[in-house]
């Protein structure tokens, strides 16, 4: 692990990191579910992307794995809030208007 | 070969890092779902890839770049998967499509339902504030010195009928522009008044307002010579009609102006008319339009001057409705029309709109008072439902030949437009002559 290597790690997490800012906000923001469950998506990738930095930076190649258990469950996440998304507008949709 | 290998390595992280960081910029600031699932789909896959594949590279073992592939093996083959499903379930809870809506490929495949899933946002109430003719308009600029006041309008000193001294008469083409004319001179005949046939007026650059800016400037330039040469036409025939019909009358006091500007020199054209004639159904693109849309609809909201909205020139008026809706200025609709000193004798009928809307039926009643002091015969209509049969209430209306009214559609279409009926469009299109005061 030379400088170069820590340095390029350190800036890329610290770009990563500055990326969570805006998926907060839209994640708090919305205005629609359909938009905090993209921002969840998103928020996974940036884990997956945290996760590896962190291995470098901690050079544990561990946190490697962690990285790919973080994708598999943020695509599990992904199809489950849009199975979610689908039948809770049906269930919306039934009501009476307004 | 190990710099070459460590240098090509920073060079991924920090490259991944900075896609990865544009996307979730991305996720934030475009304008619809749809786009900002497309941004966190690609740009963050090749991101977090081009990043992982760095990672792999500066372990430089085997276990590790074999498991930085694996992650970007499965990210890239799942990423579809799971944003597909998103779009999919974000279509179908109704998001707003955006850009996407040129062309709804799914239009008629996929169940669209109702846009959103969070009722807490999307269910605001509905402040009964926003239907008032004050609020949220452009021309607040313009003194409120024809304005019919709620409470003010009622004092017996403002409703001594003010005949009409000026007269203008809109010229601005469409089929009921003949009538039009002839209302003004009619009208001008019997009160004396000055009639100015004023046309062109309203020359508005129109903007291109599609769902894609491309080509924007030019799609304006072109609506707007378009809608101009239309608007000119229409201008020219009628007032050329208007100069043949003034030509022999001696008993008139007719003047005819042609006059192109922007709704910046509006106040200075109405200022001093008692009364703008409009014809019906005549959109301000010189096209025909929706009563909610006419030119007559956006006079009258401004509530600079009354405006006769004519449809058919009966001659005579026999009887007179009065619609009173929900909106606060219909409190003011019989003040209005004793001040127009129009219809002096006809009976007077007033059909309320909603009658479970809250002040409806105050509005009526004060308005019935109002009016049996000025010595008129007033009838109150039973109500009419809000989800009237049409025929019926053409019927019923058919003998009327004249309304007044506060606006010309009340129309905000329901939930996913499904309310159809508009009382006031109705009133619009099948009375010959709409008085908005």
């Amino acid at each position: 692990m030379t400088g170069l290597m820590t340095w390029a790690a350190a800036l890329a997490a610290a770009i990563v990191t500055l990326g969570l800012v805006p998926v907060a906000w839209r994640l708090i923001a919305g205005p629609s579910s359909a938009d905090r469950a993209i921002a969840t998506d998103m928020l996974g990738l940036l884990g997956v992307c945290l996760a590896a930095l962190t291995a470098l930076l901690a050079g544990h190649v561990a946190f490697l794995d962690v990285a790919l258990g973080i994708a598999l469950v943020g695509f599990l996440a992904a199809v489950a809030f849009a199975r979610l998304l689908e039948r809770a507008s049906a269930a919306a949709a039934s009501e009476p208007a307004e | 070969m190990r710099a070459a290998m460590e240098i090509l390595a920073a060079l991924l992280l920090v490259g991944g890092a900075v896609i990865v960081a544009l996307s979730a910029l991305g996720v934030a600031r475009l304008p619809d779902p749809f786009s900002r699932m497309h941004a966190a789909a690609k740009a963050g896959v090749a991101g977090a890839g081009l990043l992982l594949l760095g990672t792999g590279l500066a372990f430089g073992t085997t276990g590790a770049i074999l498991t930085a592939v694996a992650a970007v093996a499965f990210l890239v083959l799942t990423a579809p998967l799971a944003s597909h499903t998103l779009g999919r379930a974000a279509y179908v809870a109704g998001a707003p499509l955006g850009a996407a809506r040129v062309a709804d490929a799914l239009a008629g495949i996929l169940d669209r339902r109702v846009f959103d899933i969070d009722p807490g946002r999307t269910a605001r109430p509905r402040s009964a504030q926003r239907l008032s003719p004050r609020e949220d308009y452009a021309m607040t600029a313009i003194p409120e010195f024809r304005r019919p006041a709620d409470q003010a309008g009622r004092d017996s000193a403002a409703l001594e009928p003010a005949p009409a001294r000026r007269i203008l008469c809109c010229l601005v083409g469409g089929e009921a522009q003949r009538a039009a004319t002839e209302a003004a001179l009619d009208l001008g005949r019997a009160t004396g008044a000055q009639v100015t046939g004023l046309s062109g007026a309203g020359l508005e650059p129109r903007a291109w307002r599609g769902p894609l800016p491309i080509g924007g400037s030019f799609w304006s330039d072109w609506l707007t010579t378009r809608s101009r040469a239309r608007i000119r036409q229409n201008c020219a025939e009628a007032l050329e009609e208007f100069q043949s019909l003034t030509a022999g009358a001696s008993d008139l006091d007719a003047v005819a102006r042609h006059e192109e500007t922007g709704a910046a020199d509006f106040a200075r054209l109405l200022a001093g008319q008692d009364l703008a004639i409009l014809p019906a159904g005549a959109g301000p693109h010189g096209m025909p339009a929706e009563p909610g849309e006419e030119i007559a609809a956006s006079l009258a909201k401004a509530g600079v001057v009354p405006v006769l909205r004519v449809r058919q020139w009966p001659g005579r008026v026999r009887a007179v409705l009065l619609v009173v809706g929900e909106s606060p200025a219909c409190g003011a609709l019989a003040a209005g029309m004793l001040r127009s000193g129009l219809w002096s004798t006809a009976p007077v009928s007033i059909l309320p709109v909603a009658e479970e809307r809250p002040g409806v039926v105050a509005m009526v009643e004060q308005q019935a008072e109002l009016l049996r002091q000025h010595g008129r015969r007033v009838a109150i209509l039973p109500a009419l439902e809000a989800d009237f049969d049409i025929t019926e209430a053409r019927q019923l209306l058919a003998r009327f030949d004249a309304a007044v009214m506060a606006q010309l559609s009340s129309r905000n279409g329901g939930l996913l437009d499904s309310l159809r009926l508009c009382a006031f469009e109705t009133v619009a299109d099948t009375v010959p002559i709409t008085l908005l005061p």
